[in-house]
């Protein structure tokens, strides 16, 4: 912005106050005065100056027109009054504002009441003002705003060069305005950046080059210990880094600015911090590299994770202590069933050694019957395979396994478990039947874990029958669709049902109405149904027994 | 050796078979039966000479199917074969009348011998009750 030095008086006039204007001027240059007294100055000079008798400085904000202030002669005094608002008609010939604004150019009318472009303005004929001076206040982008000056005496035409004087002040004020509110704007705005990063439950920091602290919010005071002046002017190693980390970090740096390769630059990365008092502890930071002036800088922001990880630790140990629980009871039912699991195996065995009695036989006719003997050994093979596949089935599901998340066929999987229990419903003398529905829709889950309550439920089922006559033991286990987007499957017994108080009751841990029993089966039962998402519930059957039935979603679920 | 008719009845299938072929091989003419009721339906129940059954079947037990050809006065001599040996069952099928209770994995000497000397006994007429 250029200064002029103060124009020579060439009429006799008010030269103090455009020297207060000048001296106004230049102090807001120097960011020495607020925007109040170098308007306050501007009218007050200006109107002095051109011997109006009221004056008007319209500010363009943001595409409208704003009085800032208002100036009026009285009794050879000027009073300035700031105000701020919108420009009406009642504050000044709206016509002749917006010519200026149009055209850029000064409007003087020696005398408004005569014919001139602007006379059938509603505020000229209003209120008769008799001379008119309006001065736009240019910068290079545009319209910083306008002057207004009026008078009611009879006509004083200004000189040209006064107007110019007023022109000149005036646009530089205006300037100096523009950055006073300019420099207000940045600084607000620089305010509220620094109450957000302050404000941030992240450590929020920069580092430059050599890896020294520029910038170090709040949350880095209280995360790691050190107050920002500390912090400033340190590295990032001595803060926070862990002794034995260091070298590592300061090499990256300089990997980085040396090949421009960053692998653990703009990711989220889990580390060790250091804090002031010598504890360390997770923290999840990511860093964002930056040129400023062909410099680099380095953003960091930082997360303590210690309660996140100690939630995971927790759930994960949650969660090996439910699959020990769930192992523990899958071998207890195994164990139930060890007998009948025996037996299982015996039949094949027993038609192998059958098949080998009758293929010795049929080798020591006269004549051998080779035929007879290809077909008996043939036999054996199967019988074999039927055997063994009996003993991985069962030792697959005594593993200890993760859960595991497939498609799995329902009734396949049913079959499986009913030719499992199919000795120990013999032995027990229960009639077994089946009634799986046809074209299911494929299910999501653990096809070891789901058999395991299917195994539960047939067990329990066969010793509540085991006190009701022999005949009369009988076992339903069906498939079917259930609605809206289920498959349920349901073991339906005719013992002496449940215990009618509290249904519910039987699915908590620890019941139970064996004498040597845990009492862990219904209530693992229902926490692997609920974990893929389906539901476990028992209700007395028609007219005696119980019917416990389990409903899996079709949709893939989330659980896993 | 005559031909002697020998029924099994027994609801698994692998063993079924195998017993077939075992009786077969020692020269009878064999039938099988998936059930007690088939095989108590089916026309060749008059010339049944010895029948070898299953103990444990879903719908009619061995013993029960004993006691059915007992108390219509059949003199069918039956052999008693288990996947699931038990003494106290053994004790009751003997004391029934059953000719020999056995475990599936059994000697076929032992097993023949008896089939025969059950033939002997049903040749005579005699049978016990």
């Amino acid at each position: 912005m250029e200064l002029m030095s103060p124009p020579p008086s060439s009429d006799a006039g008010p030269h103090d106050s455009l020297e207060v204007l000048w001296e106004r001027v230049s102090q807001s240059a120097r960011g020495e005065v607020v925007s109040d007294e170098l308007i306050d100055a501007l009218m007050r000079a200006a109107t002095e100056y051109a011997g109006a008798e009221r004056g008007l400085l319209v500010l363009a904000r943001r595409e409208e027109h704003w009085i800032e202030a208002e100036a009026t002669t009285g009794g050879g005094t000027v009073a300035v009054n700031l105000r701020k608002a919108r420009v009406t008609a009642a504050d000044l010939p709206e016509s002749v504002l917006l010519h200026v604004v149009r055209t850029k150019d000064n409007v003087l009318l020696h005398d408004a009441a005569g014919a001139n472009p602007f006379s059938a303005d509603e505020y000229i004929r209003a209120r008769h003002p008799r001379s008119i001076l309006c001065l736009p206040l240019l910068k290079q982008t545009g319209l910083i705003g306008i002057i207004y000056l009026e008078s009611n005496l009879t006509s004083n035409a200004l000189a040209p060069s006064r107007i110019a004087v007023i022109r000149l002040l005036a646009t530089e004020a205006a300037m100096s305005l523009e950055n006073i509110h300019l420099y207000s704007d940045i600084r607000d705005r620089d305010t509220k950046t620094r109450r957000i990063i302050d404000s941030a439950l992240d450590a929020v920091l920069s580092i430059d080059e050599r890896g020294t602290v520029t910038e170090w919010n709040a949350q880095a005071e209280t995360m790691f210990g050190w107050g920002r002046d500390e912090a400033v002017g340190r590295t990032l190693s001595e803060l926070f880094i862990p002794h034995r980390y260091r070298d590592a970090h300061d090499k990256g740096l300089k990997h980085f600015l040396t090949t421009g390769e960053g692998p653990l630059l703009n990711r989220r990365i889990e580390i060790t911090a250091l804090h002031r008092d010598g504890t360390e502890f997770p923290v999840e930071v990511s860093i964002a590299p930056y040129q400023i002036d062909g410099n680099w800088e380095f953003s960091g922001f930082v997360r303590d994770i210690t309660e996140k990880k100690a939630a995971e630790a927790s759930t994960r140990r949650h969660r090996e202590m439910e699959m020990e629980l769930a192992h523990a009871n899958r071998l207890a039912t195994m164990g139930q069933l060890s007998a009948s699991i025996a037996h299982e195996v015996n039949q094949p065995i027993g038609a192998a050694v059958t098949n080998a009695h009758a293929a010795a036989r049929w080798l020591g006719a006269m004549p051998p019957n080779m035929d007879e003997v290809r077909q008996a050994l043939s036999r054996i093979v199967t019988n074999g395979n039927r055997a063994t596949d009996v003993l991985s089935r069962i030792r697959a599901f005594i593993k200890k396994a993760p859960p595991r998340n497939e498609s799995l066929d329902v009734n396949h999987a049913v079959l499986e478990v009913v030719a499992l229990t199919r000795s120990e419903a013999k032995k027990n003398k229960v009639d077994v039947q089946i009634q799986l529905a046809e074209g299911l829709p494929v299910v999501q889950g653990d096809r070891v874990q789901l058999q395991q309550v299917l195994l539960n439920l047939i067990i329990n089922a066969i010793e509540a029958m085991s006190a009701s006559d022999a005949g009369s033991r009988r076992l339903l286990i069906s498939s079917a669709k259930s609605e809206p987007n289920d498959v349920s499957i349901e073991v339906q017994d005719s013992g002496p049902g449940l215990p009618v108080a509290s249904v519910e009751q039987i699915f908590q841990a620890f019941y139970t109405t064996k004498p040597a029993g845990l009492g862990m089966g219904l209530s693992i039962c229902r926490s692997i149904v609920e974990a893929h998402g389906g539901k476990l519930r028992a209700a007395a059957g028609d007219p005696t027994g119980a019917i416990f039935t389990f409903t899996l979603p079709v949709h893939s679920n989330d659980a896993f | 050796m005559s031909q002697h008719l020998i029924s099994i009845v027994d609801d698994d299938e692998p063993f079924r078979e195998a017993m077939t072929s075992l009786m077969k091989s020692l020269g009878f003419e064999v039938e099988a039966f998936s059930s007690a009721e088939a095989f108590l339906a089916s026309p060749r129940l008059c010339s049944t000479s010895c029948l070898i059954a299953d103990v444990h079947m879903p719908t009619m037990t061995g013993i029960d199917l004993h006691q059915q050809l007992v108390a219509s006065g059949r003199t069918i001599p039956v052999i008693l074969i288990t996947a699931y040996p038990d003494d106290s069952v053994r004790a009751r099928a003997l004391a029934a009348g059953v000719i020999c209770y056995l475990s599936k994995t059994f000697d076929d000497d032992a097993l023949l011998e008896f089939v025969r000397s059950a033939l002997v006994q049903a040749d005579r007429g005699v049978v016990r009750s």
